[in-house]
């Protein structure tokens, strides 16, 4: 079996009102594209945004690397170290070039706050699962492919998910959420672990599209918040979306979205997780139509360091099962081979500078083409939202 | 009227002061000027809302002020300050040691009568054209906030109904009207007599002619702010249909608290204001 990670998309887009190279929230993905992360540089900090990009950069970003729990102990002091360091680099370039009215304005925010502060969600996946590490009111969404599985919230706030009620996505997204600072002190406790088995969709957010998206995931038709996000072909229609959204019912705050798509390349039945995965894909409908989602080709960039010695002779059996799952876009092939533009995501999202902000915001748009934006219209009209303006 | 759309930079709310420098606002309180005590109180509040359009090296677009002094005149002092202006305004009132120049000759010197009608038309016509402008923008408005601190009752000499004059005016003023809700307006009387009985967000006019005025002047308390004035004043009896109002206050904290709970209408975080005097520049 040979597990597929595919980056469908990254988008963030600051609070309306503040330019783009103030957005503090941040997001990565590695260049082997096993490795997902956003984070939240929190408002009332001082110079969040470099925190926030710390965070992503150390666990996604070019060299990073660490085995086991992100906050482990001896994680937990690299990680820090290094986040004080980039910090402390950029508060230093900030304040180097600032104007007198700039400097005041910066002492009185190092004086009242003292420290950046950021919250974090990342993912690692590989053969073995889904592993996950998380501080604070950053969330991580798992929407299984089958509807027959609940949906899983992952966050180190108060959480739960009960199908039983209309909203099953429940999350305190409290004012005083966990975070790490430049002090080095990790306030809250982070939730760090793993998903052995999971195939569907993956969505990462900030906590102001989290709030929207638990407050809009009901169970009764759960697949539209989903689609409405899964959609966003570019970042244009991102930033469409959440203006609506703004007019509509999201608090205007800095948005991050990130969204992974995982599957199985190939099934082998002899593989120890077989029934369990059995068990874990959805029962629909034979549907001779979706198997060719998952080419060979493009699993073959998905994985291509991937040599576990599997058989992808197999294949016609994923076909099999894969017809199984018409939650799979087969219109999104286009997309699963983002992967070979991992380094220009993770590029673009550090680079996303003071100074460098359009170059990032293109950079951040990882899918191909520039779809019709009327999807977007006609989701905004089921869900009572304004109108979007072209 | 609602008065539920905080502000923020996608909605911005607007805030007007209005500010008494007649020539009873020479009076003096423990060795110092009213009008000073006043400009203290206003830099503290100042100081805590520049902190809070702060974000990194940039400003927040959340509100814009207008400040606007009265006597015989009426003087914009502060005209319709964008976050960005304002924050700048801020800045270099620390530079130069105080907000407006209260000494003799200076643009908030406190001379002549009290033409608060004046005031509030001025206050009305700003009202009006950051309406307009918020309109042109297509953006959502807030209720617009004005907070008046004088230290007596209207006068434009004898002869002149100054109190009907300012009354009508205040009532124009609270009839511009928003989606949000009707313009609010709050009215502070601070005076260096201590014998006066204290009238603190009453819900029933008082028998007093001045602060029946003053009652009259004022909006009823939004419904938000409610909780935050009971807490603030716990021994006022403060309702539903208390207005939005002091009478005879004398005490300079309780001042700042009263022009700080207004200028929270808007949701804007005042909790952490303290009463600081403007530093002198080295």
């Amino acid at each position: 079996m040979k597990r597929t990670s595919t980056i469908k998309s990254a988008f963030k887009t600051s609070k309306y009102g503040v330019p783009y190279e103030s957005c503090a929230d941040s997001f990565a993905v590695s260049a082997d594209g096993k490795a997902f992360a956003v984070a939240d540089g929190v408002t009332k900090s001082f110079i969040p945004k470099s925190v926030a990009d710390a965070l992503t950069a150390f666990y996604a970003g070019p060299g990073s690397g660490f085995a086991g729990e992100l906050f482990a102990p001896e994680n937990a002091l690299r990680l820090l170290t290094d986040v004080q360091q980039k910090w402390e680099s950029d508060v230093h370039e900030i304040e180097s070039a600032a104007d007198e009215l700039t400097q005041y304005n910066l002492s009185i925010q190092r004086r009242k706050y003292g420290v950046g502060a950021s919250t974090f969600a990342g993912i690692r996946i590989d053969d073995d699962g889904l592993r996950y590490d998380i501080l604070g009111d950053s969330c991580i969404f798992l929407i299984p492919y089958s509807r027959d599985i609940p949906p899983s919230i992952l966050t180190s706030m108060p959480s739960a998910v009960d199908p039983t009620q209309d909203h099953p996505l429940i999350c305190n997204f409290g004012t005083h959420p966990h975070f790490l600072d430049t002090s080095g002190r990790i306030a809250g406790k982070p939730e760090s672990g793993s998903v052995p088995h999971f195939y569907g969709t993956i969505l990462m957010m900030t906590d102001a599209l989290a709030e929207w998206y638990c407050r809009h995931f009901t169970a009764q038709d759960s697949d539209q918040a989903t689609e409405m996000l899964r959609n966003i072909s570019n970042q244009e229609d991102f930033e469409k979306l959440i203006e609506a959204l703004r007019n509509a019912d999201l608090k205007n705050d800095d948005v991050a979205l990130l969204i992974v798509e995982t599957g199985i390349s190939f099934f082998d039945f002899d593989h120890p997780f077989g029934e369990n995965i059995l068990g874990l894909l959805p029962a629909h409908d034979s549907d001779e139509s979706s198997s060719a989602e998952i080419d060979d080709t493009q699993s073959d960039k998905i994985h291509e360091d991937n040599s576990d010695g599997s058989d992808d002779s197999n294949s016609g059996e994923v076909d099999d099962f894969s017809d199984n799952s018409d939650n799979i876009d087969c219109n999104d092939k286009g997309d699963i081979d983002e992967i070979s533009n991992c380094n220009d995501i993770y590029e673009s999202s550090q680079s996303d500078d003071i100074n460098d902000s359009n170059d990032s915001r293109e950079g951040a748009d990882l899918s191909k083409g520039n779809k019709n934006i009327n999807w977007l219209k006609r989701l905004c009209s089921k869900l009572k939202l304004p109108r979007l303006h072209s | 009227m609602s008065y539920d759309l905080n502000w923020n930079s996608k909605h911005p709310g607007h805030i007007v002061y209005l500010i008494d420098l007649s020539g009873s606002m020479a009076r003096t309180m423990n060795g110092k000027r009213l009008i000073d005590i006043v400009m203290d109180v206003m830099y503290s509040l100042f100081d805590t809302l520049n902190d809070e359009i702060l974000s990194g090296n940039g400003v927040v677009d959340l509100f814009s002020a207008t400040v606007i002094g009265y006597n015989s005149d009426v003087y914009n002092l502060l005209p319709s300050a964008s976050a960005e202006r304002f924050n700048r305004f801020v800045f270099e009132s620390k530079k130069r040691g105080y907000l407006f120049n209260t000494q003799k000759g200076g643009d908030a010197e406190p001379n002549w009568q009290t033409f608060m009608a004046d005031a509030f038309d001025a206050a009305a016509k700003d009202i009006r054209e950051w309406i307009d402008t918020q309109n042109r923008k297509g953006v959502k408005i807030p209720a617009p906030v004005v907070i008046n601190i004088t230290d007596g009752e209207p006068y434009e000499g004898t002869g002149v109904d100054a109190v009907g004059k300012a009354l009508n005016a205040a009532n124009r003023l609270k009839s511009i009207s928003t989606p949000d809700g009707n313009t609010l307006v709050y009215n502070i009387h601070f005076t260096p007599d201590s014998n006066a009985t204290k009238i603190v967000l009453p819900d029933t006019p008082p028998t007093n002619k001045y602060a029946r005025f003053l009652y009259d002047a004022s909006s009823v308390i939004p419904a938000s702010l409610i909780d935050n004035a009971k807490a603030q004043w716990p021994s006022s009896r403060i309702t539903a249909n208390s207005r939005a109002m002091i009478s005879n206050e004398n005490d300079v904290d309780s001042l700042l608290s009263f022009i700080s709970w207004g200028t929270s209408t808007g949701g804007v975080d005042t909790s952490d204001v303290t009463f600081i005097e403007i530093p002198k520049p080295r």
